[in-house]
């Protein structure tokens, strides 16, 4: 039985490695339309952007598919899938017969509405052109102006300040990370960005964009015009649904799938940023846009289509990186509980535990990977320290359990 | 690289199911004490540039990368959860008298 996988991002190599590891014996086609090797693109708005990685980790090497006999077709982009036929076609007018099908399309960088979204040094962040062609504008003195106070916003602010370039951002929203992040958090955000020298204005959106003098770009703010040698547009992602919603399958927030990566055509299987699945973290369904969730729900689905019984369902798990912060969110957040702190904001380093009644929700930690840990595998194992242990600096959390 | 020994500290300096991290001819290393033998092993992930002595051992065998939670075996270096899938080198350690030398051979 042949499985194609449609998309070679992180998710779809993971698919791919994750079913010949568990058995699979027949073919296994993996088509992208970029050009590159499988990668992980979390390094795009950090080291990749800042100069100090040269590329990003890559998943699915020529060595690598050869030793596992995956068929990695790059540069390939398909336009239809004929679900009776069980057959994708290509832009090129080619077929690719499957047995199994994985879309693991994600998705492309929502552009901005306004005149001028096309203009030179507009740009959008998702693949490593976008990404190398930002850093050639990370030069010392430079105006950067970033549109949107979201994850990919905030670290690309502070990767051009890591340049000593000069960033205003933007957010049409009253705060940063509104969607992944309580309000606390966003005001932590805001006071860091801030003391990093990055100017932002809020409930802010750009009416038009247009050339400006000496090769720059003349940006239309609510108190007038400003000139900034480039922009960087983080406003979300489109979701590349397209060939799901016209062979019919399930789409709603994303193609909807079981805990087993299941759409609704039992041979068509989904994963990745483009998957909405059941979550019983989120108390229903959710789609998540996270390195952790391409790699682990992606992984699942390989387990799935070797013949494995999976039912998949992670804690979501989250992190950023923006200056001297190591930012982690495990779970989802609620906007209105004050939890329990552990640490300090004046030290840089503290976490806090979010409790729903007796039991604990969610944690936010700044530069304190170990607490998520810990509290991951409290969650996993439905036990949870009292709130008074968890405040309690003397204790090592990741003692605790062995004495449980 | 040397052949011979080199004292990266001493037993008490690891703790239990715990990671301590030395530099060795300028390389990061970390040391383990697993069941009270001392294992070492290159201390920078080889899937990331992460720090594993910030990591946390892991059934008394394993250590987990603190980035993305990746799993090597201490023992024999071996790539065990994903995203690490290429080895982590292992060092030969010997301990005398409380105090821990390393070879730092690859």
């Amino acid at each position: 039985m042949d499985v194609v996988i449609v998309g070679a991002g992180q998710a779809g190599a993971w698919v791919a490695r994750s079913l010949r590891q568990g058995g699979h014996k027949g073919g296994i086609t993996l088509l992208g339309r970029e050009l590159h090797a499988p990668y992980e693109r979390p390094p795009l708005s950090k080291g990749v952007l800042s100069g100090t990685e040269a590329h990003p980790p890559v998943l699915l090497d020529p060595q690598q598919c050869d030793a596992l006999g995956v068929d990695f077709r790059p540069g390939v982009e398909v336009v239809d899938i004929d679900r009776s036929r069980h057959q994708v076609r290509c832009a090129d007018g080619s077929v690719v017969p499957y047995g199994k099908l994985v879309l693991a399309t994600g998705g492309r960088p929502r552009p901005l509405s306004c005149p001028g979204a096309d203009l030179p040094h507009v740009h959008v962040l998702r693949t490593i052109e976008d990404s190398m062609a930002i850093a050639r504008q990370l030069v010392p003195g430079k105006r950067l102006l970033v549109i949107g106070g979201g994850w990919i916003g905030l670290e690309v602010a502070a990767t051009a300040r890591a340049k000593q370039v000069d960033v205003m951002l933007l957010e049409a929203g009253s705060r940063l990370c509104a969607r992944s992040l309580p309000p606390r958090f966003s005001e932590f955000l805001l006071e860091k960005h801030q003391q990093e020298g990055v100017e932002v204005r809020l409930s802010t959106t750009v009416s038009s964009i247009t050339a400006g003098r000496q090769r720059t770009l003349a940006v239309q703010l609510p108190g007038g015009a400003q000139e900034f040698d480039a922009v960087v547009v983080g406003i979300g992602l489109l979701l590349d649904t397209g060939l799901a919603e016209t062979c019919g399958l399930e789409v709603r927030d994303g193609i909807v799938v079981d805990q087993a990566g299941r759409t609704s055509d039992p041979d068509i299987y989904a994963v990745g940023d483009v998957a909405n699945q059941p979550s019983t973290w989120a108390g229903g369904r959710l789609r998540l846009e996270s390195w952790a969730n391409a790699q682990n729900q992606a992984i699942a689905v390989g387990k799935a289509l070797a013949g494995e019984d999976v039912a998949y369902d992670e804690i979501p798990w989250f992190w950023s990186d923006q200056y001297n912060l190591n930012i982690q969110v495990l779970g989802i957040p609620l906007n209105d509980v004050e939890g329990i702190q552990r640490g300090s904001v004046e030290s840089g380093q503290f976490s806090v535990f979010q409790f729903s009644g007796e039991r604990l929700h969610s944690v936010i930690s700044v530069n304190a990977p170990r607490d998520i840990k810990v509290a991951k595998r409290w969650l996993k194992q439905g036990t949870c320290p009292s709130p008074d242990v968890i405040a309690d600096p003397s204790v090592r959390l990741d003692k605790l359990e062995r004495a449980a | 690289m040397h052949d011979e020994w080199i004292n990266v500290g001493s037993v008490a300096d690891v703790d239990e199911d715990d990671t301590h991290s030395v530099e060795v001819d300028g390389k990061r290393v970390c040391l383990y004490k697993l069941g009270g033998e001392i294992y070492a092993t290159d201390g920078t992930c080889t899937h990331g540039e992460a720090d594993l002595s910030l990591g946390m051992v892991v059934d008394s065998c394993l250590i987990e990368c603190p980035l993305h939670e990746g799993t090597f075996d201490i023992r024999s270096g071996r790539a065990v959860d994903a995203p690490c899938t290429e080895p982590l080198h292992c060092y030969p350690v010997k301990v005398e008298q409380g105090v821990i030398y390393l070879r730092p051979v690859r």
